[in-house]
């Protein structure tokens, strides 16, 4: 048989329009062979879709309904017909010929099913995207730090340049330092040794007649005389050196008192070639706050010159 | 019929002995038993039989303790012993005064007693609304591979005129008779119908 043919035989066997040798005859084909079966459930469903499109009209619809929808099964594969056909109505419309009008990649995405490996990929592209993009930011630090580690090593280094540079120049200056002591000591020690200091004690304290002999050596300049006062109880003073005949050698007026290791005591100072071997008094005068002036104390003493 | 069915029952024994005579290799001979009951059941619905698959099954015991009773059946010639055996059990329930008293669920809506079709129509629409099913075979569809749903979704769209020629130019374009694309078209279909109702059972139970 044809296939158009077969086809037609199998439409009347499925309605129960064919004689009991007809049907035998189809049940052998199609229990012997495997394509016939399919053939067979195939045309089955083109029953199904005319009578569900309502294209199955008259005795055949009335065979359809009486005979081929006993069996459950057969009213659930209608259901599914039913089913389907709405399902297919509710689709896009098609180009002219057949095909879906919207591409295959639209319908992936229209499919869940083919979502999954999309959805797959554009995690791995977002994925590694990312990690590109942390690689180069972290490349990026990587680079700022190994800057900013130079540039810390570099101002470690020009610190320590600099503390050595500070460390040389305090020991120059150390150096400066010590030789400017040494030049002072030299000084204080030619000074020391050009000028000498003479304490004059008083009249009173120590006794009438007995004064103090001052050693005056080649080489010293000056001679500084300190009279020790037994009270300060005067607002200035003045001083007078004389010879034991009265000459006067030296005066001194608006002298102050000052505090030193023995007391108080009035400073005067004078050249050493004032003085030549013999006998001076140093007479002391206090000056009031009235103005009046008063002779406090006497202070002979004796210089010899060698 | 009935009376045998209560008389002997289908052991694990005779069911290996059964599969042994199919095929030597287990998978295969699981294969051939499946692609027979489906014919055999396909034969108890086409006769208007109201629970095919009950004399499908009750054809397979009878085999089945032929073969473990020492029956020899020569391998090219299963297919017609199963039919023989089947033409008796479709004969004895033909002559079985009680293979009308069936349940109510399996009469067809011209059949039914107490309600017409159209009635019946919609308790089966009430039953699983017609969104909730589409929900379903929607999501059946999207578990197809994408040829697949191509070819499935491309045989059916189009208006009753253009679907003919539309089919035509597909078998062209794939190379194969129409009838063999009918035949694919079909397993298609026949996958999304186990599908939908597995996920309609499925909700109802959930």
């Amino acid at each position: 048989m044809k296939e158009g043919g077969d086809n037609e035989i199998l439409t009347r066997y499925l309605l129960g329009e064919l004689s009991e040798q007809e049907q035998e005859r189809v049940e052998e084909r199609y229990l012997g062979e495997r394509e016939m079966f399919e053939r067979l459930l195939a045309v089955e469903d083109e029953i199904i879709d005319a009578y569900t499109m309502g294209s199955l009209k008259g005795a055949e619809r009335e065979r359809f309904e009486k005979h081929f929808l006993r069996s459950s099964a057969r009213r659930d594969r209608v259901e599914f017909a039913e089913t389907w056909a709405v399902y297919i109505d509710r689709l896009p419309e098609t180009s002219p010929d057949g095909k879906a009008s919207e591409s295959r990649f639209f319908n992936l995405f229209r499919n869940r099913a083919a979502m999954v490996p999309l959805a797959a990929i554009a995690l791995l592209i977002i994925v590694s995207a990312w990690l590109i993009v942390e690689t180069a930011w972290l490349k990026n630090e990587l680079e700022e730090v190994s800057s900013e580690r130079a540039s810390l090593e570099s101002r470690q280094q020009e610190l320590e340049q600099q503390i050595e540079e500070q460390t040389s120049r305090n020991r120059q200056l150390e150096g400066e330092l010590e030789s400017e002591r040494q030049r002072n000591q030299q000084i204080d020690s030619r000074q020391a040794s050009s000028e000498i200091a003479f304490l004059l004690s008083s009249n009173v304290a120590r006794g009438a007649g007995s004064g103090k002999e001052l050693v005056i050596t080649a080489g010293t300049e000056r001679v500084r005389l300190q009279a020790v006062l037994i009270e300060d109880l005067h607002s200035g003073y003045r001083a007078a050196l004389k010879t034991v005949e009265g000459a006067i050698i030296k005066s001194w007026s608006s002298l102050a008192s000052q505090g030193g290791r023995n007391g108080r005591i009035i400073l005067m100072t004078l050249p050493a070639a004032a003085l030549k071997s013999g006998d001076y008094i140093l007479t002391l005068t206090g000056v009031t706050d009235s103005g009046a002036t008063e002779t406090i104390d006497e202070y002979p003493f004796r210089v010899v010159k060698r | 019929m009935p009376i045998q069915k209560r008389i002997w029952s289908l052991t694990e024994e005779a069911f290996n002995s059964l599969l042994a005579q199919l095929d030597a290799d287990a998978e295969a001979a699981a294969q051939k038993y499946e692609i027979i009951r489906a014919e055999i059941t396909k034969l108890f619905e086409c006769r208007g039989c109201a629970s095919p698959l009950d004399l499908a099954d009750e054809t397979i015991n009878r085999v089945a303790r032929r073969i473990i009773e020492g029956q020899e059946i020569p391998p090219h010639s299963i297919g017609a012993y199963f039919y023989g055996v089947a033409r008796n059990v479709m004969r004895e329930h033909l002559r079985d005064p009680e293979r009308d008293w069936t349940s109510i669920e399996t009469l067809s809506p011209s059949h039914h007693p107490a309600e017409n079709p159209e009635q019946t129509d919609s308790q089966r629409l009430e039953r699983y609304s017609l969104e909730r099913r589409l929900e379903c075979l929607e999501s059946c569809v999207e578990k197809l591979p994408p040829d697949m749903r191509d070819l499935a979704i491309s045989y059916y769209k189009g208006g009753e005129e253009t679907r003919i020629e539309n089919r035509r130019r597909m078998a062209l374009s794939l190379g194969i008779p129409l009838n063999t694309l009918r035949i694919r078209v079909h397993r298609i279909r026949e996958k999304l119908e186990t599908c939908l109702f597995t996920c309609l059972r499925e909700s109802t139970e959930s």
